[in-house]
């Protein structure tokens, strides 16, 4: 039984962004499949279609600027009565359909991930650097998100004033600004900060983070 | 004796760029949004369910929600009809599911909508300024208080001897598609000092000002009607009592520094106005409260009649223009012009384009303030003259730096702004002496805006001129 344990633990992906040095190039693993919680699980089967974007990125702790970047787009929908999920799905490997039988499963596929490269090369020295991971469902254009807010833009005033009085804005107006994000939901998860000259090898044959 | 010129915007702008936090950090790119839909074959939709809404608001909620029945699943649609119900203001979260419906391959689309706090302070008044020691004043409304998709509005405003009061209501007006109505009752009793462009007397006495006690009472009638997604029109009309005692023996002295009988554009003679106002609005910011790109334009025109017809035209526009870095730069142009009899207050009022002048509140002028002339002209044609004029010109640009995260990466924050224009106004009755360059100024602010949960609110020089006399 313990060596079963063991197995399952050293073939499973690590839930907290992992990140090692392939060559030149830095890789990383993760499975979010823990962002997946029962809200999403029941938007998931709504019936509707559901878009999924997940933003891998490599930041520097400092400044937070992204020196390195990868992603994976999914366009999901549950079929009511066939029961099963079809999606299409969008990488850098390219576009491609598939289905699955149940939520679980596209889960397991689409929260799978396994040695990404997300930056083709980052310098060996002492800036400490971070993986965060962002899952973004259905993420909201800047054209749809202005139209949400239109009614913010016609306070109650004259006719013949449509802007208002104040040029130089100077105002004060209350109201419940409860402001949509560029998502309907948007979930992260970061990985611990790391020196990038302290960035381990990758291992052929070991898991991600096995050890 | 020149005086000191401030420092320039641009200076201070840089500053606080190079110390903002994340200034110089690189956005990731940008990832694909729209994939085509996954295989399978859409469902019929059999009926459409609202829930989670007051009972008086359900009629005007699913007039927003134009799905065709008996017809293949359009998600495209519904998520049009999701934002359309979004933007009515009455839902702070739209949900959207489907059911199975009786037969196979059917189905019932199902939203769900958490209700908001739908009441606002609009406005807020306060003040201070020669010769009006204090006053005060708000504007609430609500989208709908009593669930029956009907809204609401009252503003109050007073000092000592001045008073403004409206009370509005907003109803939908489905015989003109996505329009409503708005009915508004005003009520005035104002006191206006009025100055001459170079100075006034009054019986042949030199005076600060000359105060003209007025009433006005008015009806106003509008129909907003939304003909795009960023189009909007609005047309009014309105109908006032006023009852004004301009004194006898009263002189302007003009620009050229002679005395003439004093134009109060105001006469015990007219006790009725009337206007019909018309506007067309352009709107595609990003944000109505943060906006970081986009267009806001607007023309209007106004027909009168009150001593005679009159007739105004304005055209406004503010353009969004992001920069690297995350902050943005405005520029903004304002022209307006009148001609005919127009009663003082039709004409376009320095305060409400110079930033050191308090504006009117809901329609009541406070102070008598001249303006600070920055440029200081040194001559006739100086701002300063300008009170009420038929012409109106304003050309400006601002700065605006997002401090902290900014908001692309946090939906509240505060940024910092700096913004400049060229305000210009005149009588082009009163410019024939004049030579060169019409009535000019510069008008600087600085300051910093708060986006927060409750509201959006600012402060900056201009706030602290409403209180503190320069």
């Amino acid at each position: 039984m313990r060596a079963l344990l063991l197995a399952v633990a050293l073939l499973a992906l690590p839930t907290r962004p992992w990140l090692e040095r392939d060559g030149a190039a830095v890789v990383l693993s993760a499975d979010v499949g823990p962002l997946f919680d029962g809200d999403l699980r029941t938007r998931l089967q709504s019936g509707l279609s559901t878009t999924l974007r997940l933003k891998l990125e490599l930041r520097e702790l400092d400044d937070g600027a992204v020196i390195g970047f990868g992603w994976r787009v999914a366009r999901v929908r549950w079929d009511l009565w066939d029961e099963r999920l079809a999606a299409v799905i969008d990488d850098p490997q390219g576009v491609r359909e598939q289905t699955w039988p149940s939520i679980d499963a596209f889960v397991q596929s689409f929260a799978a991930i396994d040695r990404v490269p997300v930056a083709g090369s980052v310098p060996v020295d002492e800036r400490v650097v971070q993986a965060v991971l962002r899952l973004e469902v259905n993420p909201v254009s800047a054209d749809k998100l202005a139209r949400m807010r239109r009614w913010l833009s016609a306070p109650e005033g004259a006719v013949g004033d449509p802007f208002g009085s104040g040029v130089l804005g100077s105002f004060v107006r209350l109201f419940d600004n409860l402001k949509p994000g560029i998502a309907e939901r948007v979930l992260s998860v970061s990985g611990q900060p790391v020196r990038a000259d302290r960035l381990p090898f990758v291992v052929r044959g070991v898991r991600p983070g096995g050890g | 004796m020149r005086r000191r010129r401030p420092p320039g915007p641009w200076v201070l702008a840089l500053g606080l760029w190079a110390l903002a936090p994340g200034a110089g950090a690189q956005p990731p790119p940008e990832v694909p949004v729209e994939l085509p839909p996954p295989p399978g074959e859409a469902p019929i939709v059999e009926s459409v369910r609202l829930e989670g809404v007051r009972i008086g608001r359900r009629t005007p909620l699913r007039e927003k929600i134009r799905l065709d029945l008996d017809a293949p699943l359009d998600e495209a649609a519904i998520e049009d009809t999701r934002i359309r119900l979004l933007a009515t203001g009455l839902c702070e979260a739209v949900r959207v599911r489907l059911d199975r419906g009786g037969a196979r391959g059917r189905v019932v689309v199902v939203f769900t909508c958490d209700e908001r706090v739908t009441t606002s302070l609009d406005a807020f008044h306060l003040g201070s300024a020669r010769p009006t020691r204090f006053w005060a004043g708000a504007e609430l409304s609500d989208l709908d208080p009593f669930g029956v998709g009907v809204g609401f509005g009252v503003g109050l405003v007073a000092s000592g001897d001045q008073l403004s009061t409206r009370l509005a209501t907003r109803l939908p007006a489905p015989w003109v598609g996505d329009a409503s109505l708005r009915v508004a009752l005003r009520y005035l009793d104002g006191r206006e000092r009025f100055v001459g462009p170079l100075g006034q007397t009054l019986d042949g006495e030199e005076v600060v000002s000359i105060p003209v006690d007025y009433r006005r009472a008015g009806l106003d009638l509008g129909l907003q009607l939304d003909l795009r997604p960023f189009l909007r029109m609005t047309v009014g009309l309105s109908g006032e009592w006023v009852q004004a005692e301009p004194p006898a023996g009263a002189e302007a002295i003009d620009l050229g520094g002679r005395a003439a009988a004093f134009d109060f554009a105001l006469g015990p003679d007219q006790p009725v106005s009337v206007l019909v106002p018309a506007s067309l609005v352009w709107d595609d910011r990003d944000d109505p409260a943060f906006p970081t790109r986009g267009t806001r334009a607007a023309l209007t025109a106004r027909a009168g009649w009150y001593d005679g017809p009159w007739g105004a035209l304005a055209g406004r526009i503010e353009q969004y223009i992001p920069i690297p870095g995350g902050s943005t730069v405005r520029l903004d142009a304002f022209l307006g012009g009148l001609v005919g009899g127009a009663p003082f207050f039709a004409r376009y009022f320095v305060g409400d384009l110079h930033p050191y002048i308090p504006a009117r509140a809901m329609g009541l002028n406070f102070s008598h303030r001249r303006g600070p002339t920055l440029l200081d002209l040194d001559r006739a044609g100086d701002l300063g003259a300008a009170r009420y004029e038929p012409l109106a010109l304003r050309l400006g640009t601002e700065y605006r730096l997002p401090l902290g995260a900014g908001p692309h990466r946090e939906p509240y924050g505060v940024e910092f702004f700096v913004g400049a224009g060229l305000v210009s106004m005149a009588d082009p009755a009163a410019l024939g002496g004049l030579d060169g360059l019409p009535p000019l100024d510069l008008a600087v602010d600085v300051g910093l805006r708060f986006e927060t949960e409750i509201g959006v609110m600012g402060l900056s020089v201009g706030n602290l001129f409403l209180l503190v006399e320069p």
